[in-house]
């Protein structure tokens, strides 16, 4: 349980980081998301999160202990 | 009428009348299902997580969600992206920060997790308050949009149809409670997904499935050119974009008609089996809301003047281009299966959050707060029952007095309030052992004031509505100071008191 905090804590960590990355820069740098960037970004973050959840949630049924 | 009118008028009826006749036999078969409060608040933990995880998808895709982002991306373009991202940040926090220990400390609410620290009811008390504030605000915005949005699509009058939806939601609940709920819900959302993917695949169609073809033709026609893939169509302001955004993640994390769900299904794998295909299904939803049925409506509607009024103005607003673009594409009849999904949306979505209120009254204050946890399961029942009446006809009540206000911002409120109140007192009281009753107490109440306090003094309230010349507060969106400020308040109340930390 302590080692899934963890890397619960890391992962979700980083997916919130990257979420705020692109809102920070559609916030105060949206010149750097011209043409179809920021609709490309959109689509691969979705993609990346689903792909994260799926692989931890599919570690943790694996080693659940309930 | 027109003969396609007709059907239109037809369909809409059969398939209306078709999910009523449907949901209230289950609410019967659930009704005999139910035999004290853990079948009642949780479906007895029956629920497997496929089921589970369409009935969360179905509570996070309101109308609201359908019609608004739909909306917001024909006005707007890649602003409305932050409504798509936002919850998925939301899911992920959900599935592994929140799924095992919710699972190991909770039972039935979100108080029942914030407080399984405290022997004192006060942080009990006021995670049920600040669960009951939220549900009440988000179902008033959901009612307010329904109402709205049935008299357009039917005819019916604003109150009427108030009343009706009010009625059917404090039957499904009070009657079927969980299982009900959860089995309308999950109907709900295989007829939105189905008639989305419908709505997304004939819109492409008319472009001969090229995409590129469709946004240049959508860049061509909108009043923002190429704009509409850039930033700052909607969001002008930086800070309100990032606050925005904070309240939608964090926000989600602590409704509480989504916490509820987690203790549905048997154990903690079902629980994040139900997550999982909860985020897959929303995030395949958002992909063609956003990038097909949102972007493909800008040159789709734009071909048809007779939907404009004299202003220029789309009829029935923006909220209305997707049951447009059904129009347009389909025909009549695909625009009245459209319309009578919607109404299914908003009953499902309605009784979702009455069954999460209600609990919140009866479970928390009355059977934990109020009578130390000796009420019978019966009379715990009887007041779930009561509580769901009363909080439909005070939703019934405010809905027909807040008719016309701006019900996207009401459902932002929602989640500003869900993230700067209850997000810390759920997280913290989980993974922080410091936390004191006094801390949570005291950071609740910082979050909950300021969050419902800056947005009254802000533009949208003090300025819009009042009549005021300026704001007191000039941001839209308050969590980027109210959710810090409710964790700082927290951390400094439970430091200060440390000497007695399980007081």
């Amino acid at each position: 349980m302590r080692e899934a905090t963890r890397v619960g804590f890391a992962l979700s960590a980083a997916v919130t980081a990257v979420f705020f990355a692109l809102v920070l820069v559609m916030a105060f740098r949206p010149q750097l998301l011209t043409g179809f960037r920021g609709m490309t970004y959109s689509f691969g973050f979705i993609l990346l999160t689903l792909v994260v959840m799926g692989g931890y949630a599919w570690w943790r049924i694996a080693h659940i202990d309930e | 009428m027109s003969e396609s009118g007709a059907s239109s008028s037809i369909l809409v009826g059969s398939t209306f009348l078709l999910f009523l006749a449907v949901t209230l036999a289950i609410t019967w078969w659930a009704a005999r299902q139910t035999k004290g409060t853990k079948d009642f608040y949780a479906a007895g933990g029956r629920i497997t997580g496929f089921q589970n995880g369409l009935a969360i998808a179905g509570d996070f895709m309101s109308a609201a969600t359908f019609l608004g982002i739909t909306g917001l991306t024909y006005l707007a373009g890649l602003d409305a992206t932050i409504y798509v991202l936002a919850p998925m940040v939301g899911f992920c926090l959900l599935l592994m920060l929140m799924v095992e220990p919710f699972r190991k400390l909770g039972r039935f609410t979100v108080s029942d997790v914030a407080a399984h620290r405290f022997e004192r009811k006060s942080v009990r008390v006021f995670a049920a308050l600040t669960s009951l504030t939220i549900v009440l605000l988000y179902l008033v915005s959901q009612m307010v949009g329904a109402g709205a949005l049935v008299q357009l699509l039917f005819g019916i009058p604003y109150g009427r149809a108030v009343v009706v939806i009010g009625a059917l939601m404090v039957f499904y609940v009070s009657v079927g409670g969980m299982m009900a709920t959860t089995w309308v819900q999950i109907i709900k959302a295989v007829l939105m997904v189905f008639g989305i993917t419908v709505l997304a695949v004939m819109t492409l169609q008319t472009f001969d499935f090229d995409f590129p073809r469709m946004y240049r033709e959508a860049a061509e026609v909108h009043r923002l050119g190429a704009g509409i893939f850039m930033p700052g169509g909607l969001l002008e302001d930086p800070w309100s974009t990032i606050s925005l955004s904070l309240a939608l993640v964090f926000g989600f994390v602590g409704l509480p008609h989504i916490v509820m769900r987690l203790y549905t299904v048997p154990d903690a794998k079902a629980a994040y089996r139900s997550v999982l295909y909860a985020s897959v299904l929303i995030g395949f939803v958002f992909i063609l809301v956003f990038f097909v049925i949102g972007y493909g409506a800008i040159p789709r509607l734009h071909e048809h003047p007779e939907l404009f009024g004299p202003s220029g103005a789309l009829i029935g607003g923006s909220n209305m281009v997707a049951l447009h673009l059904a129009r347009v594409v389909a025909g009549d009849v695909f625009v009245g299966f459209i319309g009578a999904v919607v109404f299914a949306t908003i009953l499902a979505v309605v009784s979702g959050l009455t069954l999460a209120g209600a609990s919140a009254l009866s479970h928390d204050l009355f059977a934990t707060a109020l009578r130390g946890g000796r009420a019978t399961e019966a009379e715990e029942l009887r007041v779930t029952r009561i509580a769901a009446f009363g909080l439909g006809v005070a939703a019934i009540a405010l809905a027909i007095f807040f008719e016309g206000q701006n019900i996207v911002y009401m459902a932002s409120m929602v989640f500003a309030i869900s993230a700067s109140a209850n997000f810390p007192l759920l997280i913290l009281s989980v993974y922080w052992p410091g936390l004191t009753s006094a801390g949570a107490i005291a950071g609740g109440s910082v979050g909950l004031v300021l969050s419902i306090g800056l947005m009254f003094l802000g533009p949208t309230i003090w300025v819009d509505i009042l009549g005021n010349a300026a704001p007191l507060f000039p941001y839209k969106y308050p969590a980027l100071f109210s959710m810090p400020a409710a964790f700082l308040v927290t951390w400094l109340v439970s430091s200060l008191g440390r000497a007695n930390p399980r007081q």
